[in-house]
């Protein structure tokens, strides 16, 4: 306290000047000196007491005293660093995970997107009314985002977004990044602000670029607006960097550049092509409802507005309504149920890290009993003691709280290393934000609170008479083992919720590994994309004669197909064709461009007819449910259909197959034989002698020596590809099962030192039952049965809160698992085996009792 | 501790020792010594101020910004603390002396209402 050193000399001089005066003055009435000071002083008063009046004006003394405890409280846990390093390790175990997922989920659910006004923000959308419609939500086209765009009054303003890669050339350097094209009103409409720059330019082809890309690859210059970067070979002049903070309006995809739809389709003539389809349904329409519509005016009017549009155009349009929904306000409510939820199962986590740190607690107010006597007899009240140790338990779990911080750092450094490989790479850039702060520092205060408080009740009741009598006997006599007991039986409770949860998320998992997918993902098959663009990023389409010649030739490979789509790749389900059979409306179907034999590659079954063979180009496969709705009969192979204009002969029908996800249900694709130079990205899948994993550095360095210039996006193994396809239902088995462990670990620990402090008691009993003659065996199975009784209590109750919660999370999340004997039995038995291991330990120590020694000490 | 003896000790009322100190500086900086006498010898030796609680007072008033503090020198030449009242101190005084008025003015209402009903 150095800075408030002159104020209290000052305040000493202060009074003693007056004592001084006030002692001349009386030595001036003709006292002596000795007299006239002590009637000073007398007259002044107590000074000690005047500088506690004035210290309290300063408003030190509140300050002064909570230092003195927390230095107190550092003593004391300096005095006992075990127990104190067991309880911190404890709670940063917890706190650790904790922060990390929560800041996680603050990233990608709780962060409000930068957006003015977002109330105003709806979507629009199409729906199919035909009852058996292949589709039933559609995306709106941009020509209809244009019409929408010129006759819709309920809103200041419509924009439109689409999803792409692009190949970025950069210092030498070649990336691949996720962009959107946007309207040139995107940033007006949505309401972002450029952090710099003045957006996109009139009078040449300009970008805007993310604060992301910005710091990474630009380097964060300053004088980046005005220079130029060249995308799929096209040169963009920097409109303007957005602001850390909009990342897109997409939760999990961040683009790294906006682009002007204008500008894109002058520029690339593919684009535009399928940019003017009307049945080109992709992309996103956001509007900004005026603030004096109401929302059902508005999608009154959507709907009518399409009714017009279905009249202009019914060739595309005739079955399709407009309708609007609130995206934002929906991901809002949705990010916050996701949050609590986690939030839940992390805090199960924290509170067996408490009931821990309150058993360490217990016992170490056992051990301060006489300190604590000593202190009451001396006058110390009650709520003092209780704030002491209040104080202690707080920075007990500041400490833990820096560790875990720090803990959580780490963890989330590890975080991209754990997302599968994609050929748009995803930034994830995570920091503490100001929620994570308030959330770690409310852990701090709530595990305080929660492991503190009872020790403190317990440690500071008045207790004179057995507490300073230094009688080992007497207090141990008095370990708080109901309490304690308590606690070890949520612990163990919690842990059995934690890993029954894991058990039933691990189920889900296995239900999802299991369905079924329409290929063999087992199959010796190594995977690689080859990207159809070139050195400076303009497009460039692929030889793929040239590259399947080359690929054949590698030692082990036994055959080599291709296809421009392949399931759960994740982006893009390929194209959509019209299909027109005569006699019925045109409709669309999803639709593959591949080549020869790629299907049998990756063990789709052929249910009749033949794959596709090299001179097919007249001909079509069509899947099981397509086949089925062109001839119920069965007999679709001959048939002949119309596709995107040009008559095709239906060669072979094909099992359903997945494409964008494991779940996705059963719907009409086509596979069609890829015209001879077609433009895109080509997946090559290559089937192999032995393990495909040993083929892909050899199938990169063939591709790129087959196609100079091109670039490998990403090779993995079939297996790979499917099991990158589940990362989220992994990582989420991954993530119950480390947070059950690391509750179980925590739990053994308390459960270890219930058992020990239980044998502890009896010790003097059971060394007079071995002296009696009882064998040890006996006395073992006693202090073992005493921890499982408390470990059996723990699963009882564990169950009873963990069967109803599985069946609740099964009502609410679709394909959960709500109940299943795997996870029941094999949380049970880790849990059993858990409680076995740590009773045993202090119930061997019965074999060292010498009952002489312990008699021998009364 | 000397519970006993406080509560026979008389004590000012809540404030009014802050009122008295601004009021004494009114005539000009002085060092505590001097404003404890000047209350002492001004109320006719009626007021009795234990000297010390003087101090915690000029600190809270120095908090509060109606007075400041600087160093000076005695009458008899020694180096001593003065206090000065502060502009805000000045306007405060006229608010607790209109205070101090109206308070005056409503307890002798009370205390003498049969003096005034005999005036009638």
């Amino acid at each position: 306290m150095r800075w408030r050193r002159p104020a209290e000399e000052d305040l000493e001089r202060d009074i003693a000047d007056h004592i001084a005066m006030e002692t001349e003055d009386n030595m001036a009435r003709g006292m002596s000196p000795a007299e006239a000071r002590y009637a000073a002083l007398r007259k002044f008063g107590n000074i000690t007491r005047v500088k506690e009046d004035t210290r309290s004006v300063w408003g030190w003394t509140a300050l002064d005293t909570w230092c003195a405890d927390v230095r107190h409280a550092l003593r004391r846990i300096r005095r006992s660093p075990g127990t104190a390093a067991l309880a911190v390790l404890s709670l940063a175990l917890a706190f650790a995970p904790n922060v990390a997922v929560f800041s996680v989920m603050d990233r990608l659910f709780l962060t409000p997107l930068p957006i003015k006004a977002p109330g105003e923000i709806f979507a629009i959308q199409f729906r199919d009314t035909r009852p058996n419609a292949n589709f039933s939500y559609l995306p709106v086209s941009y020509p209809d985002f244009q019409d929408f765009r010129r006759s819709l009054k309920s809103f200041s303003g419509l924009t439109y977004q689409i999803g792409k890669g692009a190949m970025v050339a950069l210092n030498g350097r070649r990336m691949i990044v996720g962009l959107h094209v946007v309207s040139e009103n995107y940033f007006d409409v949505l309401g972002v602000p450029m952090q710099s720059g003045p957006g996109f330019l009139k009078n040449r082809p300009s970008l805007i670029v993310s604060h992301s890309f910005w710091m990474r690859e630009l380097e964060g210059r300053p004088d980046i607006i005005g220079r130029t970067l060249l995308v799929n070979g096209q040169t963009f002049t920097i409109g303007g960097v957005a602001t850390p903070d909009f990342r897109g309006t997409d939760r999990f995809f961040s683009p790294d550049l906006w682009i002007p739809f204008e500008t894109l389709l002058r520029l690339q003539p593919g684009f535009l092509a399928d940019m003017e389809r009307r049945d080109f349904h992709a992309g996103t329409l956001w509007a900004r409802l005026r603030p004096d519509v109401p929302p059902a005016q508005a999608a009154a009017e959507v709907e009518s507005v399409s009714r017009e549009l279905a009249e202009r155009w019914p060739a595309t349009n005739r079955y399709l309504a407009g309708y609007t929904y609130a995206p934002l306000a929906d991901r809002e409510r949705s990010g916050i149920t996701l949050t609590s939820i986690g939030v839940f199962l992390l805090g199960i986590l924290l509170a067996v890290a408490c009931a821990n740190v309150a058993g360490i607690l217990l016992a170490r107010a056992e051990e301060r009993r006489h300190e604590t006597a000593i202190r009451q007899a001396l006058g110390a009240s009650r709520a003092r003691l209780v704030r002491e140790w209040m104080v202690e338990s707080v920075v007990l779990s500041s400490i833990a709280a820096a560790l875990g911080l720090a803990g959580a750092k780490v963890l989330m450094n590890l975080l991209p290393g754990l997302l599968p490989s994609m050929v748009v790479p995803i930034h994830f850039e995570f920091s503490f934000g100001p929620r994570v702060w308030l959330y770690a520092a409310s852990l701090v205060c709530v595990s305080a609170l929660c492991f503190g408080l009872v020790p403190a009740w317990r440690g500071s009741r008045p207790d004179l008479l057995s507490g300073l009598r230094r009688d080992s006997a007497v207090s141990i006599l008095h370990v708080h083992i109901p309490v304690r007991s308590l606690l070890i039986v949520m612990q163990v409770a919690a842990a059995e919720v934690l890993l029954f949860s894991a058990g039933l998320v691990l189920d889900t998992f296995s239900a999802a590994q299991r369905l079924d997918i329409g290929f063999d993902p087992h199959r010796p098959v190594a995977l690689a994309v080859l990207l159809g663009t070139g050195e400076d990023g303009s497009p460039r389409p692929v030889d793929r004669e040239a590259v399947c010649d080359r690929l054949a030739r590698i030692a082990g490979v036994r055959r080599v197909a291709y296809s421009h789509s392949v399931p759960l790749s994740g982006s893009g389900a390929g194209v959509r064709f019209r299909l027109e059979v005569p006699g019925r409306e045109p409709r669309q179907v999803m639709g593959v461009w591949a080549g020869p034999a790629f299907l049998s590659t990756l063990g789709v079954r052929m249910l009749s007819g033949r794959d596709l063979e090299p001179a097919d180009r007249q001909a079509v496969l069509v899947n099981a449910t397509l086949a089925r709705q062109l001839d119920p009969a069965g007999n679709a192979v001959g048939r002949e259909i119309r596709l995107d204009g040009a008559i095709r002969q239906i060669v072979g029908v094909f099992q359903d197959t997945v494409w964008n996800t494991v779940y996705d249900p059963p719907q009409p694709r086509a596979i069609g034989l890829a015209p001879a130079r077609s433009g895109g990205d080509v997946t090559f899948a290559v089937e192999v002698a032995g393990n495909p994993r040993a083929y892909l550095a050899a199938l990169r360095s063939e591709l790129t020596a087959a196609q100079p210039g091109l670039t490998v996006a990403s090779s993995k193994t079939l297996w790979q590809h499917y099991q990158d396809s589940l990362f989220m239902e992994r990582t989420a088995t991954q993530l119950f099962y480390a947070l059950g462990l690391l509750a179980l670990l925590l739990t053994i620990t308390g459960l270890h030192g219930i058992t020990t402090a239980l044998f502890a008691r009896r010790s003097k009993e059971f060394a007079i039952r071995l002296a009696l003659g009882a064998a040890p065996r006996q006395i073992m199975g006693t202090v073992l049965a005493s921890g499982l009784k408390l470990a059996a209590g723990g699963l009882a109750l564990g169950l009873a809160i963990a069967v109803p919660g599985g069946l609740f999370m099964a009502s609410q999340v679709h394909g959960f698992s709500a109940w299943s004997v795997p996870a029941l039995g094999l949380s049970s038995a880790i849990v059993m085996v858990a409680a076995i291991t740590a009773a045993a330990q202090p119930a061997r120590r019965v074999l060292r009792i010498q009952p002489g020694d312990i008699v021998r000490a009364e | 501790m000397s519970t006993h003896e406080e509560k026979e000790r008389i004590e000012f009322l809540q404030g009014t020792l802050d009122m008295l100190v601004l009021r004494t500086l009114l005539l000009g900086p002085a060092h505590g010594h001097a404003i404890a006498h000047a209350i002492e010898r001004n109320s006719d030796d009626v007021l009795q101020v234990e000297q010390g609680s003087l101090y915690p007072a000029l600190h809270r008033l120095i908090r509060r910004g109606w007075i400041q503090a600087e160093e000076g020198l005695s009458e008899n030449n020694r180096r001593a603390k003065f206090y000065r009242l502060t502009a805000k101190g000045r306007k405060q005084l006229a608010i607790e002396n209109t205070r101090w008025e109206k308070f005056a003015g409503a307890i002798a209402r009370i205390m003498r209402p049969a003096e005034q009903e005999a005036d009638l």
